[in-house]
């Protein structure tokens, strides 16, 4: 059997393309587009749904406790939760540990414990989900569900984003009545 | 008969490649500092820090660490 060097090459070249073709990076969420809804379950059990918390802003803080920069977001995201306790939002943690008691260590090692819901997601359903391009990401959910921020990674300037986008969630008024239960 | 065998020939390259990608928030493995390919992770800090400083260039050494996969 005869093989010329073209049909050969074409193929490897093929082969080549769709082989790296899974490593092209995932998007960030749609920004514009309604976060995709999820249900999920805190270490204490309770169910935590995002669409019942339509109406709400809604941040979402997909972190693990091997994520350098998630070291230094959580303390930040505690303390943004304090600083905006009157206002009409809900922070979300979203824990992709795959084992539970790693979590456990990293937010004892805090020296503050959040005093908001963190969702457990050891499978990483949510995450694959939300197609995060990397970790942390925070996604910014508005009080109509839709996604207007999805920030990857963190830094200290990072800071004064998170703050402003908020603040400018909060201002807006609903286009959507929430729904009432 | 040849084109199938090529069509073969491709698939088979492409199920022997054994690319995956290890998507961000699965990287808890390799984030491990155990994962750095270094005898001292400290000294290589210190190192890279330097060359940093005195090239004016930042990256390229590796991708373990913190896992944030954001560049």
């Amino acid at each position: 059997m005869k093989f010329s060097l073209s049909p050969l090459l074409s193929a490897a070249i093929v082969a080549g393309l769709m082989a790296i073709a899974p490593a092209v990076p995932a998007s960030a969420q749609s920004i514009g587009k309604t976060a995709p809804d999820f249900v999920g379950r805190t270490q204490s059990g309770d169910e935590i749904r995002l669409s019942d918390l339509r109406g709400k802003v809604v941040v979402l803080d997909f972190w693990a406790s091997w994520c350098g920069p998630c070291r230094e977001e959580m303390p930040f995201l505690v303390s943004l939760a304090r600083e905006l306790k009157n206002e009409d939002f809900q922070i979300v943690g979203i824990n992709v540990d795959e084992q539970t008691e790693d979590m456990n260590a990293f937010l004892a090692g805090l020296g503050t414990r959040p005093t908001f819901p963190i969702v457990l997601d050891p499978r990483g359903d949510i995450a694959a989900n939300y197609r995060l391009p990397g970790m942390p990401t925070t996604v910014f959910v508005d009080r109509d569900g839709v996604t207007r921020l999805a920030h990857s990674g963190f830094k200290d300037k990072d800071k004064d984003l998170y703050r402003d986008t908020l603040k400018k969630m909060l201002a807006a008024a609903p286009t959507v009545p929430p729904q009432t239960n | 008969m040849r084109k199938f065998a090529y069509v073969v020939l491709v698939l088979l390259s492409y199920g022997f490649s054994g690319c995956v990608t290890v998507q961000p928030w699965e990287r808890g493995t390799l984030a491990d500092p155990m994962m750095i390919f270094d005898e001292n992770p400290i000294e290589k800090g210190i190192k890279e820090h330097a060359i940093d400083y005195r090239e004016g260039s930042v990256g390229g050494t590796g991708a373990q660490g913190g896992g944030c996969g954001c560049g």
